[in-house]
Formats: structure tokens, sequence, C-alpha cells
């Protein structure tokens, strides 16, 4: 009696929860017809609005090209940072640096590459944007990468014991790593200068665009939208 | 989460047999996955760009949005779903202001429901500090810079602006402060008050004050110069301000590069603080100019911080020579050398003035495009007035550039000019020999691709013309007034370039490239930010109504009445596009304080005091209180209180302003007034009420008409004059009157003009209305105008007649004399006298013109003139009297020294025409222009 018992209640209670189960599970299938953010203001740059399409619109297309491998969430987060520093430059600046079709042409071809063509219509199309649209964004990302390249490039110098010091601190040990020939640093002396001069003016950049964001009101609302980058 | 649902349910599938229970587990997890991903397949086999939107709902603040809000939002059912598009409409919607957050959410697959989600604004209105420390809450509310009553609140604010309020406190020699921030709702949804409590701080007593470094003056002498003292409590803002007095002691002594350093120990138990000055000197700088009497402080600024020699050299040069042809050494010369020694730095500029020269004249030769006299008077150049030269020397020297620049806005591109002096004497001319060029003349402008608006009308908007001189900056300013012309037209989006030709080698066609936008009309006026106003209120200053076209220049003249109306802080009026050929105009304003209470006190003294006898004059207080209240009723009326008193005068009064009568955009004042004055013959009690309408003639808000209906009871009272019919003491006299006055100003400043005009007009009739005894009429006309002869030399002048007629007792007649009027006499003395007392009684007629110079004293004291004056006028008792022969005159000296509220004045002036015992200039101090 008492196994008949236990045996009817573990029944009954394994087919409630069965049920339970069932229903959780119909509408969890159904989860892609609950409410879900789809945009919104996810940063304020001195009242100017990033909404979570330009952040996506910005990854989908790899506009800043971030490395891979990166987790979604800290993805967004880069992505939205490089947009930050874009507005900042960009108002601080005033107007655009010009950039003329040619350019955009050229950047837009290069990003194509990356896709297959239906991959490229694709993504235009889940946007609902057209390539006039996309190319505003890009326009935007070039003028940006002009302003820093033009404000800090010329003017960085790099010395012989910056050279130098790359030539021992950071080509050796990387060469000798990979198990590779090391060339006299004669021989590589343009790719070393171009090196340095680069992560120079990446440094510049960084200080002047901390500086702007020290400045700045910015308001970040990213952690609202948890919910959509964990889905995707 | 699927992979954890899967193992929860070969949990409870445990319990049965192995082989049972593995059916089961199969089973449903095989039914699990069908029911997981066939939806999601399914759905993602749909492309975003073919699901349509079912339905857009708004919601603002967790309520269902107010239509005018749900029409911002421009996606509609049955659009594609587009993400781009959504984002767009995100950004428009936060640039109304009207949102602080917004978010969209979707619910279906197929076909998408849209939510969004919007939450309104909030702004600071007040900021409250309280607790036990005695700081000034306005001084704070000034430092803080996070957080600002009337802008944008959101919580993040709070920890930045505490943070601030810390540093502040710090500085003011608070440590180590307890804040609490809180922020408090209001009876209006959009506004918060934010409350900073300041629960306990720290002081800090100085303990030591050690200097480091370069000291090059005794402890003893550095101390001195500081506020900051050992054992007194310690603040930083003041040891900010000695540190800039060491700063300026060191700089006495040529360390003009001297940089100091703080730090601060803090012993924190005993509460003290241990300052440590750390002086960098850097090389002393001594600065010579030899050879004329030029002020250091010219070029000393130029070499307060590190900077290349030579340009620092360079650039004392050019001051120095252009202070040296102002002064009138037209030829001078310096030579600047910079000698170096061990931590010092000698900088010698050596001038040779040469012979100090007067400009006698400018002549130009070989001009042909403008005449001599015309290139003058494009160029400013006045006429040469006795002892004044047309020109100083360094503006002399700037001609030739502008002389280019004049022949280049004409179409002259490589005009050349050759100059030199001509001698005698004392005086120059300078001759200007002009070689123009050749002319760039503009052949053809056409349009292209304008198709809503003729060529005529486009060819109006612009500068340049055909046959006319081609300027390349002109054709620029050109597209700026064709992009505005379609603006203004209600156009969006118009792109206009221009083409330039060039034809042969002086002529060129001008094509003006127009690609028309969209006209473009308004579909709604949606009104946010009014907590008190009323939506009326704001609506009939709106220039353009649902259906007009959205004129540019409308929407900015709506913005400039809104903000006329003085009530409101900031008014935002944005475009909202809802489709190429409609869009929303979003107005938002914030509203003002509405309560003002002004106090004023001030010194009168019961007679003009004569010359020698200044000293005796008794000088009494007189003093204003005003008490405002705006925006009543939200419809930006306003009352006021206000109450004077003095030794002469006693008055308060109420008045009514609305900006509206019966609908009708006229400013509108009531005024209830109750006031006793003692004049020069009489005083008087006098009660009354006034009802202004105040309009702008036509749009020129120069000119403005004013209605004024008027009831006033006036009794008299010490009456220093014999009784007549309508003069008799404590019987009171009515007057009903209505008036109309035309006033017309076109000065370049109301309260210091130096051009232009002001010419006013009224005409009152007193008539015997509501058993008033009055019964007569007045006409006042008032001209002003002002000349410019130089800068900072301005001529003016002013007449004024006055004639009434009828039975009009002696308050009502016009009186003159004084420091606004007649300056040769005290005040109300000019004209008729009682034969018995001798005292003024007042005319029916007057007459004055006064006429002035005034000129800068000294060159570096840009406030500072002088001015002689002359005035010449009468009062007559009767109209028929008046006799030019009778004018008296008076003329005069004296010093201005201009503030905001006009000049304040110190003259001595002479009546040419007075008896023998009035014949001692009369002392005038008074504040404001004097006519």
């Amino acid at each position: 009696m008492c196994f008949k018992m236990y045996k009817k209640t573990r029944t009954s209670k394994f087919s409630s929860l069965l049920i339970v189960f069932l229903v959780l599970s119909i509408l969890s299938s159904f989860g892609f017809g609950l409410s879900e953010r789809i945009d919104g203001l996810v940063a304020v740059v001195n009242n100017e609005v990033i909404t979570l399409t330009d952040i996506r619109i910005a990854k989908e297309f790899d506009l800043y090209d971030l490395k891979e491998g990166t987790s979604d969430k800290s993805l967004y987060h880069s992505v939205l940072e490089n947009l930050i520093s874009q507005k900042l430059v960009q108002q601080f600046t005033g107007s655009d640096v010009n950039i003329n079709k040619k350019e955009v042409d050229r950047f837009i071809e290069d990003l194509k590459r990356g896709f297959e063509e239906s991959g490229w219509e694709g993504k235009l199309d889940i946007f609902g944007m057209t390539i006039a649209d996309l190319r505003d964004y890009c326009a935007r990302y070039l003028s940006y990468k002009k302003i820093i390249t033009e404000r800090f490039n010329r003017s960085v110098v790099v010395s012989l014991k910056e050279m130098e010091e790359y030539y021992d601190q950071v080509y050796v040990p990387e060469q000798e790593a990979k198990g590779e020939t090391l060339e006299p640093m004669v021989d590589i002396l343009p790719e070393i200068e171009s090196e340095v001069k680069e992560r120079k003016t990446q440094g510049l950049a960084e200080e002047w665009i901390e500086s702007l964001k020290s400045q700045a009101e910015i308001r970040i609302y990213l952690d609202k939208y948890m919910d959509f980058f964990q889905k995707k | 989460m699927k992979w954890e649902g899967l193992v929860l349910m070969s949990r409870y599938t445990d319990g049965f047999k192995l082989k049972k229970s593995f059916c089961f587990s199969v089973f449903f997890s095989i039914l699990w996955v069908i029911l997981i991903f066939i939806p999601c397949l399914f759905s993602y086999g749909l492309s975003e760009s073919q699901v349509s939107i079912q339905s857009v709902y708004v919601e603002l603040d967790g309520e269902p949005a107010e239509p005018e809000i749900t029409e911002l939002v421009t996606v509609r059912a049955g659009e594609k779903l587009s993400f781009f598009r959504i984002s767009e409409v995100v950004k428009q919607l936060y640039k109304t202001g009207l949102f602080s957050d917004i978010q969209v959410k979707r619910e279906g697959e197929e076909s998408a429901e849209l939510t969004f989600i919007l939450k309104s604004q909030p702004y600071v209105r007040s900021i409250i500090f309280m607790g036990s420390e005695k700081i000034s809450p306005s001084k704070l509310k000034q430092e803080l810079t996070v957080i600002k009553e009337g802008e944008t609140f959101y919580e993040g604010k709070l920890i930045e602006a505490t943070e601030e309020l810390k540093k502040i406190l710090r500085r003011r020699g608070k440590f180590n402060p307890n804040i609490e921030v809180s922020i408090k709702s209001t009876d209006e949804p959009t506004l918060v008050d934010v409350f900073f409590e300041i629960k306990e701080t720290e002081e800090y007593r100085v303990k030591d004050i050690i200097f480091k470094g370069d000291v090059i003056f005794s402890d003893y002498t550095l101390k001195k110069e500081m506020n900051t003292q050992i054992g007194n409590p310690y603040k930083n803002s003041i040891l900010q301000k000695d540190i800039e007095k060491i700063k300026d002691l060191y700089s006495s002594e040529g360390y003009q590069r001297v940089e100091i350093e703080t730090g601060e120990n803090l012993y924190e138990k005993e509460n003290l603080v241990s300052l440590v000055l750390n002086i960098e000197a850097h090389e002393k700088i001594e600065i010579v100019i030899e050879g004329a009497d030029v002020p250091l402080s010219l070029v000393k600024p130029i070499w307060e911080t590190g900077i290349f020699m030579d340009w620092g050299i360079e650039q004392g040069k050019a001051k120095i020579i252009k202070h040296m042809r102002k002064k009138g050494y037209l030829f001078s010369n310096v030579r600047g050398s910079v000698i170096q020694e061990e931590n010092k730095i000698k900088i010698v500029y050596q001038v040779f003035p040469g012979e100090k020269y007067q400009i006698n004249n400018i002549i130009f030769e070989r001009v042909e495009y403008f005449s001599p006299d015309e290139l003058k008077s494009q160029l400013a150049i006045r006429e040469n007035t006795p002892l004044l030269s047309n020109i100083t020397g360094d503006e002399l020297f700037e001609l030739p550039s502008e002389i280019e620049s004049l022949y280049e806005a004409q179409g002259f591109p490589n005009t050349r000019i050759a100059w030199n002096f001509k001698r005698y004497e004392k005086k120059v001319d300078a001759v200007f020999f002009i070689e123009e060029g050749v002319q760039n003349i503009t052949q053809e402008v056409s349009f292209r691709g304008a198709e809503s608006i003729s060529k005529e009308q486009l060819y109006e908007t612009i500068e340049t013309f055909e046959g006319g001189p081609f300027y390349q900056p002109r054709i620029q300013k050109d597209v700026e007034n064709l992009e505005n012309f379609y603006l203004n037209l209600g156009y969006r989006g118009t792109e206009i370039k221009s083409v330039i030709e060039k034809l042969g080698d002086n002529s060129f066609d001008v094509e003006f490239d127009i690609r028309e936008g969209q006209r473009v009309r308004i579909k709604n006026v949606i009104i946010a930010g009014n907590n008190i106003t009323r939506k009326n209120t704001i609506i009939r200053e709106v220039q353009l109504q649902p259906g007009d076209y959205a004129r540019y220049e409308e929407i900015r003249n709506t913005k400039r009445r809104l903000e006329n109306l003085g009530i409101f802080t900031k008014v935002f009026i944005e475009e909202v596009s809802l489709n190429p050929e409609w869009e929303n105009l979003v107005i938002n304003v914030r509203e003002g304080e509405r309560n003002y209470v002004s106090l004023g006190v001030g010194l009168e003294t019961k007679n003009e005091p004569r010359f020698f006898q200044a000293w005796n004059s008794i000088i009494r207080p007189r003093g204003t209180a005003e008490l405002i209240r705006g925006n009543i009723f939200g419809t930006g009326a306003q009352l006021s209180v206000v109450g004077q008193i003095s030794i002469k005068e006693k008055r308060g009064v109420i008045s009514w302003e609305q900006p509206y009568l019966f609908g009708i955009p006229i400013d509108t004042y009531l005024n209830a007034w109750l006031e006793r004055e003692s004049r020069k013959s009489y005083s008087f009690d006098r009660r009354g009420i006034t009802l202004s309408g105040i309009r702008p003639i036509a749009k020129d808000e120069d000119k403005i008409f004013i209605v004024t209906l008027r009831f006033a009871r006036t009794s008299l009272f010490e009456l220093k004059v014999s009784e007549s019919e309508v003069d008799r003491q404590f019987f009171p006299f009515s007057a009903t009157s209505i008036s109309g006055s035309i006033i017309w100003d076109k000065r370049s400043d109301s309260f210091n003009p130096e051009r232009g005009y002001f010419v006013s007009a009224v005409l009152e009739w007193a008539y015997p209305l509501f058993h008033a005894e009055s019964d007569y009429q007045k006409l006042f006309t008032k001209y002003q105008q002002f000349f410019q002869l130089m800068p900072r030399v301005t001529f003016s002048m002013t007449s004024r007649l006055g004639l009434g007629r009828g039975r009009m007792p002696i308050h009502e007649r016009f009186f003159a004399g004084g420091s606004n009027s007649f300056r040769g006499t005290a005040f109300d003395e000019l004209g008729p006298q009682d034969p018995g007392s001798l005292e003024p009684i007042g005319g029916k007629a007057l007459f004055l013109v006064n006429f002035e110079l005034s000129f800068p004293v000294i060159s570096y004291l840009k406030d500072l003139y002088g001015a002689v004056f002359y005035d010449k006028g009468n009062v007559f008792y009767k109209r028929r009297q008046f006799d030019l022969s009778e004018l008296q005159d008076a003329i005069g000296v004296g010093l201005r020294y201009t503030t905001p509220l006009g000049p304040v004045r110190f003259e001595l002036a002479w009546n040419l025409d007075a008896p023998a015992e009035k014949k001692q200039p009369l002392v005038i101090i008074a504040i404001g222009h004097v006519f």
C-alpha cells in the first residue's frame, strides 16, 4: 500500500513535472516570439546618441577591425568604445574631415571582400539598410581615422634610439620565438620606423581621446542589453 | 539553458526501469528538441526585411503615451521591419530633448509588434545644500559644474557631483566631508530637487609653511605676502591666491616664468597640515626699452611663457612700432636683441623714434574705378578736422592691405599699391599710388536644376550680378543666401554648388547648380517642458500653423518671440521629420525663476550744488525696492510692486504687465500708483491709474506705438506760487486723458549711443470725462542724433519741443532745467517765474537744444571720456510768448565714465544768461545719458 502510494505519488509528481516541463519547453521554444529589446540608447556622448543598431552594424561589418575570438559581450563593448572615441573626436574637430567618394568606395570594396556576395546582401538585409546608409557609417569611420592620422602621424618623429629599442626588445624576441632568422637592423629600418611610428601615434591618440573623455559627458547603458547579447 | 533542461529531464526519469526510462528519455529528448528548434528554424528562415511591422505601441513613463508623443515615433504599422530605420527614429526622438531613455522592444516573428518605451527627461529644479557648514549656497552652486539648476538630470550625475562638491569643500578648508545626496520628485513629473546634506567636515590648521627650490626672498618676505598663516585654518582657495601674489613678487624681480607647485602633508590625528611650496624661478628676464617712452607692459606679456627668442623679438618690435606710429612717430624703427647670461635673459629694444608728425592728408593717385572721395568713404577715412588727424599713424599703415581687399572685392585680384609721404614741417601727406590692374567681370549668371523657383527670384537673392565684378568669396556667400532662401520657403535638403567657368582672361560665367530638396509642411506643433506656462501662451507665439510650409525664418522668429516673453531660460525648437513631406515641430522650453526681489540704495542732494559750495549740500539717501512675480497663471503676465523713497519723492507702484490684450499681441501695462513729490515751486500728492498698450509698427521693432489711458487725481500742497483757477492748494485736481506716442529708436546702443538717431512724439488729450476737470492738449516731440566722428569721438545733438493748450495746471505744464535738460540752471528753474516768490511756474511752450562732443582723455582708460557741451532753450508761459531771442545759453565741460547703465557724469555748467549772483558754475553728478 505504502509502496503503491509511493508509486502513485511519484507517478503524479512525475506527470506534473512533465507537464510543467512541456509547457516550459513550448514557451521557451516560442521564446523568439516573446518580447525582446531590439534597439535603444546604448550611450549618449555629449548629447549625441549611439544606438544598439549602430553597434551591431559596426560589429557585423567589422568596421573597427577587432580581433576575432573575443567574447560577444566584450566585442560589443570594444565596438562601443570605438564608437564613443569616434564621436568625441568628431565633436572636438567640429566637422568631418573631407572624405571623398573614392575613398569610401575603396573601403566598402575592401569590406565586401570579407563576405560572399549573398552574405554581403544578407547583412544589409538584416538591418534593412541600403548601401547608401552604410556609406555614411563608413565615411564617419574614415574621417575619424583621418583626423587621428593628420593630427599625430605627421608630428611623430622616431629616433634611432627608439628604433634600436624596438629591434632589441620586440623584433628580436618575436623572431626568436617564431624561430625565424634575424635580419640586421639596417635592412629592416623602414619597417621598424613605420611600426614604431604607428605605435607612438596610437599612444598619442589614446592619450588625446582619454583627455577628451575626461571632459565629456558620457552615459553608457550597455548593461541594459545583456539579454540581447546573451541571445546573440 | 537547453542542455541544462535535458540533464534535468534525465534526472526525473531516473526512477523508471532502465529500458523504460531510456525510451522515455529518448522520446522526450527528441520531442523537446523538435519543440525547441523547429519554430526557431522556421523563424530564422524568414529574412528580417521580409518581416512587416504589425503594430507600434508607444509608452511614456510606463503609461500609454499621448497621441502627440506617439506621433513623434515615425515608424508605422505596415512598414517592413528595418533596424536601421528604427535606430534613426531613436536618434530623432532623443534629439527632441524630451526623453532621457528610449528602448524598443519587439514581439512576434513573422510580423513584429514594436513597443517604444520612453522615459521623460527630468530637469533639476533646485539644488539645495543643507548642513551646519556656513558656506554660501549660491557660491557652491556657482562652482558646481556637474549639476546645474535648469539642466538635465540623470542619476549618474549624483556620484560625480558629490565628488566635485568634496573637492570644492576641500578647497574651502572643509576636509573629509560627509555628504549625503538625495533627490526629491516635485509636483511636476519632469522636475527634481537635489539635496546635498553636508553632515560633518574637518578643519585643518597650518602647521608650517616651507619654501623650497629657488627661494630668492626671505621666509619673512614670502610669508608676509600670504594670507595663509601658521596656526590658521587651511584653505586651499586662499593658498592659490597667495601663490599668485608670490608669483607677482618674483615677476617684479624679473622672474616672469616662475612656477610654484604646492604640496600638502596632512597630519590626520592632529588635523594639521604642513605646506610645501616648491618654487622654480626659471630665467630672470630683464626687458629694456631704450630711446622712447614705451610702457613695458606692452611687451612684457610676450615673455611670460617660454617662446622662441626670434619670435618674441619680432612680436615686441611690431607692438612697439604700432605704439609709436599711433603716437605720431610714423617713421620710428626698432631693433631688438637678446643677451643670454647664466639664468638670465636680457631683452633690449632700441627705439629710433624719428620726428613726430601729424597726418595732414591722404591722397590717392592713379585711381580710376573709385574716385578718391569714394575710396576715402569706403575706407572710413574721415575728413580732416582742426587739431584732429583723420586717421592715426597705426591705422595709416593698415591702409594698403585694406585697399587691396577693397579692390579685390570689386573684382581686381592684382591691385598693387605703392605709397610714400610728403613731409612738410610737422605734417605729412600720405600718397598712395594704386595700380588697379584688370577687373574680373561676371559675364553670365545661371541656375541649373531650379524647377520650383523662377530664375528672377533666385537672381534677386544673390549679390553677384551679370556685368558686375567677379569675386569668388561673394559667390560663396551667394550659395549661402540661396540655401537660406530655400530654407525660408520650407525646403529641406537642398544642395547648391557653384560652378565657375573662365571664359577669357577676365570674364567668368557663374552657374549655381541646385539640387532642390523636398518642400516640407508642419504636421503638428508639440509643446513640452511647460509645467506652469499654459500651452496657449506658447502656441500664440508660434508663427507656423499645422499645414504651413516649414519656413525656417518663421521657426527662428518663433524661438525669438518665446525668448522675448522673458519667462523661459531656454527654448529649443527641433524639427522632427515624419516623412519627406511632413514634419513635426517640437518646442521644448525651460521655465525660469518666477520671483525677483531687488533693492537699490543711492544718494541724492536736495539742491544742485553750486561750484565752491558742493560740500555744503545736504546729501541724503534714497532707496528703491522691487518685488516681481512672473508668469502669473502661466500666461506670461507679470505683477510687480515698486516702492521708492527719498527726500524729494515717495512712490508706490503696482504694475500688471501682459504680452497680449484680448488675444491681440500688444504689450499691455496696467499701473496704479500713489506718489508724493516735492518740486521747486510746489509739492503734490497724486494717485492714479494708467493703461498702456505698446506695439511695434509693422515688423520693424525699432518703431513702436504706445496708447495710454490715464486717470489721475492730484492735490497740491506747499504751493509757492500764487493760486489760480487750476493751481490751488489741497483741493484735488482730476484728469482723464488719452495719449498716443510714436517712438523710433535707431541708436547704436540705448544706454551709451555713439551713432544713430531717436525720435519720439507724444500727443495727449485730457478730456473732462467722469466729472474730471482736465481740458487741455499737449504735444511733446524729441529728436536726437549721434555722429561718430572718429573712434571714441562722438558728437550728439538733441532738440525738444513742447506745446500745450487749454487749462493746464502747474503739474501738467512744461518745466526745464537740470542735469537732463538745460544744465545752466537747477532742476525746473528755467523759464517763467512767479512775480511774488520768484519760483518757476512752468509754461505751455518749451524749446530746448543740446549739443555735445565727447572724446577720450586718457588712452588706456577706455571708459573715461571728456565732454564739452552747449545747451540752449527756454520755457514760455504761453505759446504766443514763444520768442527765439529769449532762449538762454549754457556751456560746460565734463567727464564721463561709461557703465552698462549709461555714463556716470561729472559736469560743470555755466549759464551765460544768468544774473550775476548765479554766475558760478553748477556742479552736476548724474548717471545716464544727458538726453
